[in-house]
């Protein structure tokens, strides 16, 4: 039976209307046209739907949009502000961590719950932090960089914000 | 991929969960991380009428008290039990087997009611569990029951659990004195693998001889389910926690496992595996409590 439930997607509440089945990865991309969360393969071994809920990794392809009610669901589309990339993706760019990008935007939410919770990982901590997603690509040296690169920023401006 | 129509329900409280299952029974399905459920609705495997989803419920603690041991809420995730203080200084052997879990996505999402309920024979959670000593306490409308973990699991994605029951927590008791468990998955890659053959083991030695005290021996993925190694444990107490002693052991897990051959592996190299896992976990084990 079809019902109306409300996501908070990115810090926008939405209503939409959706059946018990429906799964996140499909919601989002079909229903609210946020097609930044890829979907690969569809069993949760690739990793490429990864978003944040409630600040953890969550596979969409293997959650029932109806559980989320309640829950703050974090996408690609939500970590730009303002027009400017997240630091996060501007590492990937500069570091030349993009291929054909199908990969790009779970890695960059992988990347996002590791630096949240480390934010001067290890190259063993980030090649963990990523190993649930994969780059068919195989591009990961690039994209460890990335990471590293990123934490990088994330500190010097962590660092800017306590001086001033 | 799409998944078949059913009805979903959040129950508020237990009691509510228990009188949704007598109603329902064999026409529900649980659901807590989803990792295995949606893919197996997915696959058809299950068209439940009914999907229960566990995450309103306060099922999710682990909590640990001196003599009484420790309880995992059936719904507690495996990354909760990884990154446990009290289950890494008291239960290190469930640390090591959660780590080894899918990816950082599913062991965010899994839960410790899903790897036991849901029964693979390469599940990583049931060879430590059951070395501890692990009980399940299942909870029904009719009241509340507990089964030993290794009773509990009665086959391949078999288990004791009737209709109306829902798997509440998991109870490990104490660790013994002079104790320390170890568990070793072993895989083709490193990352996201499905075990060929797994081993965990618990073993005690008596402070004042020095001997092997106790020890719990199981292997995962060489049978339907988590199996023990009962005469290799029966060789190790008694004696001395040698490398003698211990590469016996090793030898008569390798022969009591009963492995098939798969597309992961021939059931003679997991019968090889099999010896040297239980070698290195007990040296490992002997060695953490002798330091």
């Amino acid at each position: 039976m079809k019902r109306v439930i409300e996501l908070t997607i990115n810090g926008s509440a939405y209503d939409v209307v959706i059946s018990p089945q429906d799964l996140l990865i499909d919601v989002l991309r079909q229903k609210l046209d946020l097609t930044g969360t890829k979907k690969g393969c569809g069993q949760g071994d690739c990793g490429t739907c990864t978003v944040l809920i409630d600040g953890r990794r969550a596979l969409a392809c293997l959650t029932l949009a109806i559980a989320c009610e309640g829950r703050q669901i974090l996408t690609i589309e939500g970590m730009e502000k303002h027009g400017v990339l997240h630091p996060i993706q501007q590492a990937f760019i500069d570091k030349g961590a993009i291929q054909c990008g199908y990969c790009t935007p779970g890695m960059v939410l992988s990347a996002k719950a590791l630096l949240d919770e480390h934010p001067a990982p290890t190259e063993h901590e980030i090649k963990l932090g990523i190993s649930g997603n994969l780059c068919r690509c195989t591009g990961y040296v690039k994209i460890v960089e990335a990471v590293r690169d990123a934490a990088a920023r994330l500190q010097a401006a962590a660092d800017c914000g306590k001086g001033a | 991929m799409s998944l078949p129509p059913f009805e979903y329900l959040a129950p508020g409280s237990t009691a509510e969960l228990a009188g949704l299952l007598a109603a329902h029974r064999e026409r529900c399905r649980i659901l807590a991380g989803g990792t295995d459920l949606v893919n197996w609705m997915a696959e058809k495997i299950y068209r439940p009428d009914y999907v229960i989803d566990l995450r309103k419920l306060p099922l999710a603690a682990i909590t640990y008290e001196k003599g009484r041991g420790l309880t995992i809420g059936a719904a507690a995730t495996i990354e909760s039990l990884e990154r446990s203080p009290v289950i890494r200084e008291f239960y290190y052997a469930l640390v090591q087997a959660a780590g080894q879990i899918g990816s950082p996505q599913i062991r965010a999402m899994a839960t410790i009611g899903g790897n036991c309920c849901n029964a693979s024979p390469c599940a990583d959670m049931p060879p430590p569990l059951i070395t501890l000593e692990a009980r399940v306490a299942l909870t029904s409308a009719r009241g509340s029951r507990e089964v030993p973990l290794e009773e509990f699991i009665t086959g391949n994605r078999q288990t004791a659990i009737a209709p109306d029951e829902f798997l509440e927590c998991v109870r490990v008791p104490d660790p013994w004195p002079h104790s320390a468990c170890r568990y070793s998955p072993f895989g083709l890659r490193a990352a996201q693998e499905i075990d060929i053959a797994s081993v965990a083991v618990n073993v005690a030695l008596d402070p004042a001889t020095g001997l092997f005290a106790k020890a719990r021996i199981a292997m995962g993925a060489v049978a339907p389910f988590a199996m023990r190694a009962l005469k290799a444990e029966a060789s190790l107490v008694g004696n001395a926690p040698s490398g003698e002693t211990i590469d016996q052991a090793a030898l008569v897990c390798s022969r009591e496992c009963r492995p098939i051959d798969d597309l992961r592996a021939s059931a003679s190299y997991r019968r090889h595996i099999v010896g040297v896992l239980a070698r290195r976990m007990l040296r490992d084990a002997v060695a953490a409590i002798t330091s």
